[in-house]
């Protein structure tokens, strides 16, 4: 048998012995699977909390000021550039009409249109930033300092004291998600390699009788390998349909008046981190279950 | 084929094996002859490679179990085949499954697979069980699968450890009979045993004395 032959073999075996034992492998997938679910459930929630901290106090408002005598083709073109920056949220932009507009109508339908001929106001912009995990201070007014750099901008308005608040805000969000997510992470893959490890004492007797006929490491190993990918994978993927449920259903119940809290999923990232780390704990815990067997 | 120089193996503080030498020659029939308890199943899984020699110099069928690595390990294994008091078979395995599974594990072309499984199921009279699973074997039956998977592989040496345990009288005659056989084919049979009728039945067999530790 050449090696692909036997490698081909070996995957081979892995997924025939999953029906070896089909009640252990069965109350296994059911295990992992809630305790899966379960996990994924505590980093939604706390994925949540942080977004909502994070709108609400991780974003930042302000102000930039033309000079009345810049040329409204340039400015354009300017909160187009500004728009496309790191970190800008978003940009709402008045032409010096639109801002006399929009004062008339604060000042409660005062006409000030004899000023159209004269108009003093400058454009304008508001520009939301979300601040970033690191740095965010320093990175803020970096940006400040490039928006005032451009010709025909007067000035960028923001208070230190509001970035203060903010970038706090930001980072302490930061310090409690994260050891959390880990927190989390390490108690599930506990759980999990220990489940791994009593469903391979199934496997001892074969193990063992496979040593005693000579067979090599790879020979024992991969066919568990494979056993223990293909189960993670399979309830990892039930873990997150169960958790697409659960948002659904929730969403139905909390995003409505008066409440209007929207659960968001996880992001792509967090899920491929998920199987990856999923699929870490499988082959580390069944190598160490072997190991011991 | 055998070759040990005062070999010691100890438990803790509790030697088992007392400076153990002796010899066996390619083709020989010996029997380690002890009591329970006199060090014959510790010897076995040193000569295995399943314990790790702690003293002295051992040379089984051309390694040097003073050099043997983890990775030497199951190359020792292909050369030198066990059988066990308690058979050790995989009993969701079907008779077939288990005669091969040493050949599985080198690699060997299924129709020689085959062919060779077949053969040695004839002479140990086995045929008819083939399909079956082992679980549902008599005791005899798993102990001839068992010999069935040790001898497959034509190994240069044969080591078991009270294969008769668990059978009859007359299970245990014919066996030894099985073993005889293929001593005759020219594999070194190494057989330990507490039961002293077997060593009658083979009287050309060469018997080594262990006990309390020490063999004579």
């Amino acid at each position: 048998m050449d090696t692909v032959n036997r490698l081909v073999f070996l995957l081979g075996k892995g997924l025939r012995d999953l029906g070896i034992n089909k009640w252990e492998q069965g109350i296994t997938l059911v295990a992992l699977t809630l305790l899966l679910f379960l996990g994924l459930l505590f980093i939604l929630a706390m994925f949540n909390v942080r977004q909502q901290v994070l709108s609400r106090q991780g974003q930042l408002s302000f102000e930039i000021y033309w000079d009345s005598s810049a040329s409204l083709k340039k400015v354009r073109k300017q909160w187009d550039a500004i728009s496309k920056k790191d970190y800008v949220v978003s940009l709402t932009q008045y032409t010096p009409q639109e801002a006399l507009d929009s004062l008339s109508e604060g000042l409660g339908e005062v006409d000030l249109q004899w000023l159209k001929g004269n108009n003093p106001l400058p454009p304008t912009a508001v520009v939301t930033v979300e601040l970033p995990k690191s740095s965010p201070r320093e990175s803020v007014r970096g940006l400040i300092g490039d928006i005032e750099s451009m010709p025909g901008v007067d000035r960028a308005s923001l208070s230190s004291k509001r970035l203060r608040r903010a970038s706090t805000w930001t980072r302490l969000s930061g310090r409690i998600f994260y050891p959390f997510l880990a927190g989390i992470i390490f108690l599930v893959s506990l759980i999990m390699a220990n489940t791994f490890k009593l469903t391979l004492y199934t496997k001892q007797e074969e193990v063992e009788v496979l040593r005693l006929v000579g067979a090599g490491r790879w020979f024992i190993q991969m066919p568990i390998f494979v056993g223990a990918i293909v189960q993670a994978l399979i309830s990892g993927a039930l873990a997150l349909v169960l958790l697409k449920a659960a948002q659904n259903s929730l969403n139905q119940l909390l995003n409505v008046p008066p409440l209007w809290l929207e659960l968001h999923f996880l992001p792509a990232q967090h899920i491929t981190i998920f199987f990856g780390v999923l699929l870490g704990v499988a082959l580390l815990s069944s190598w160490v279950a072997i190991r011991e067997a | 084929m055998l070759k040990l120089r005062h070999v010691s193996y100890a438990f803790g503080s509790h030697w088992v094996l007392k400076n153990v030498s002796f010899e066996v020659e390619p083709g020989e029939f010996v029997f380690l002859f002890g009591p329970s308890g006199a060090g014959k199943t510790t010897l076995l899984r040193v000569l295995h490679g399943s314990l790790s020699l702690q003293r002295g110099g051992a040379h089984v069928a051309g390694f040097d179990l003073s050099r043997l690595t983890k990775r030497m390990v199951p190359k020792l294994r292909r050369a030198v085949s066990v059988v066990f008091q308690e058979f050790k078979v995989l009993p969701h395995k079907t008779v077939r499954e288990n005669v091969a599974l040493p050949m599985l594990v080198r690699g060997i072309p299924r129709a020689q697979m085959e062919r060779r499984t077949n053969a040695i199921c004839r002479v140990l009279r086995l045929e008819n069980r083939m399909n079956l699973p082992c679980r549902g074997l008599s005791g005899g039956e798993q102990q001839r699968v068992a010999i069935a998977r040790a001898v497959v592989t034509n190994p240069y040496l044969l080591l078991s450890d009270e294969p008769t345990g668990n059978l009859d009288d007359e299970l245990s005659t014919r066996l030894l009979e099985i073993f005889k056989q293929f001593n005759q084919f020219g594999t070194t049979i190494f057989l330990a045993t507490h039961n002293r009728r077997l060593l009658e039945q083979v009287p050309q067999a060469k018997v080594l004395h262990l006990e309390d530790g020490y063999c004579e």
